[in-house]
């Protein structure tokens, strides 16, 4: 079977970064395309970097289908839709897929950010066919592709998704935090456990069924925004360090990582710092697998 | 009817079944904060399922919920929103206890009618004192301190 492909458009965290410091890795948000054989392209995310994508797909000379999936509306991946041409392309089709809120609906959670005070173009002048799709936690078919879509520990509804086809997955996550720990890191237990502390001490971190989600995928693209000492610095910020994300990439077994989500404040040579700790961290778990940052252009195929 | 339960008013001509209900996915969670709120004299259940909470409580009539966020079927923000939208249920005190510790998920809570937020793992007497207070018009405040 033809294998899965996943390219880079975007791979920055917060703000798009232009500049000799982000050349190597690119400075675009968030947007990665996954591209299932014989079926219509899947587009996670739509931060700046969907717009190279949209340029080459309008090179293309037959109508473009596409699933757009949207893990949160924070702007690093939201941003680069309305400079989205294929969308407003007639004969195009597009079905973008993300959370209501309680009060808001998808349709117009997207539609807000093409309202005139801040962009000149409305979502009703998209020419293309598109189409909203609101999700919740849970499991999807698309053409054949599983999608399994859970909230993480970020601010708002925000997803990662899992993507499975011909036995194959692919995990996306690009904004998640480990659960605080605190009590149970910092406290001594005392001699007599009274119900309080127990109570006071037990941890519902959703661990185990994170690791659950993403047990055994054959690529693993996770939030790694953070050295542990900047982390600690922006607990409550919604990412993680890179000791965290190796950390469930072991316990989760998963083939490949892809060290995702770079801070806005980090240069390539300190991507290049991250990525190096993070392949000395794997060594110490004595678990041997491909782990790389994230970098526009690139293409993973499995 | 016992006309002399304060809660009728407040909750529709029906008298609670019981003070608290706890929606919880993770079990464990579950039974440590019905043990821990049944030693400070409430009486508690909880569920694990998300989904049938809310037919739970038009069917029960708990004073007050303790309600997770991050659960699988239904999320504890839409279903704080489903109990604040009901005429039956909207008077009902909402409590949510999630690990998430986001001020804007704090906030949006708070908007859609939720009375307290507190995040995982939070002090025992914090939670008791918060649940007195919202059961004190209610039930004279007569728990174990």
């Amino acid at each position: 079977m033809d294998p899965i492909k996943i390219k880079f458009w975007g791979v920055r965290g917060s703000i798009p970064t232009p500049g000799p410091r982000t050349l190597r890795y690119g400075g675009n948000t968030s947007c990665v395309e996954i591209t299932f054989p014989g079926i219509p392209r899947f587009i996670v995310d739509a931060g700046s970097g969907i717009r190279e994508l949209g340029k080459e797909l309008l090179a293309s000379p037959n109508p473009e289908k596409g699933h757009i999936f949207l893990s949160h509306f924070h702007w690093d991946h939201i941003q680069g839709l309305p400079f989205f041409k294929p969308a407003f392309k007639p004969g195009n089709h597009f079905i973008i897929y993300g959370s209501d809120e309680p009060n808001v609906d998808l349709t117009k959670i997207i539609s807000m950010q093409m309202d005139p005070i801040y962009f000149p173009v409305a979502i009703q002048d998209m020419g293309a066919k598109v189409e909203f799709q609101s999700i919740q936690e849970g499991t999807i078919d698309i053409d054949g592709v599983e999608v399994q879509s859970r909230y993480m520990n970020h601010p708002g509804y925000t997803f990662g998704f899992r993507f499975s086809h011909g036995g194959k997955s692919v995990v996306y996550i690009s904004d998640n935090e480990p659960f605080r720990q605190e009590y149970t890191q910092s406290e001594v237990q005392p001699k007599t456990v009274t119900l309080e502390d127990r109570f006071e001490s037990f941890v519902d971190n959703k661990e185990e069924a994170l690791i659950e989600f993403i047990a055994g995928a054959d690529l693993l693209i996770h939030d790694t925004q953070y050295f542990p000492e900047e982390y600690e610095q922006r607990v409550t910020w919604g990412h993680s360090p890179y000791t965290y994300t190796v950390d469930i990439a072991v316990k989760g077994q998963v083939k490949q990582l892809i060290l995702f989500h770079h801070d806005p404040d980090h240069d390539d040579a300190t991507v290049d710092k991250m990525v190096d700790l993070s392949r000395e961290r794997l060594r110490k778990h004595n678990y041997a697998i491909p782990c790389n940052p994230a970098q526009e252009g690139a293409v993973i195929e499995i | 009817m016992d006309v002399n339960n304060n809660m009728v008013g407040m909750m529709n001509q029906k008298t609670s079944e019981y003070d608290i209900l706890i929606v919880e996915d993770n079990i464990e969670q579950a039974h440590l904060t019905k043990l821990l709120v049944e030693e400070y004299g409430f009486s508690a259940h909880y569920i694990t399922e998300s989904a049938k909470a809310l037919e739970t409580i038009q069917h029960s009539r708990p004073s007050v919920v303790i309600l997770d966020l991050m659960m699988p079927e239904l999320d504890g923000l839409r279903l704080c929103q489903q109990i604040k939208d009901s005429d039956d249920t909207k008077g009902t005190k909402i409590i949510i206890y999630s690990g998430k510790m986001y001020e804007s998920d704090q906030r949006k809570a708070l908007e859609l009618g939720a009375d307290a937020f507190f995040v995982k793992p939070t002090r025992a007497n914090l939670l008791i004192t918060k649940i007195k207070e919202l059961l004190h018009p209610l039930q004279n405040g007569s728990y174990k301190n």
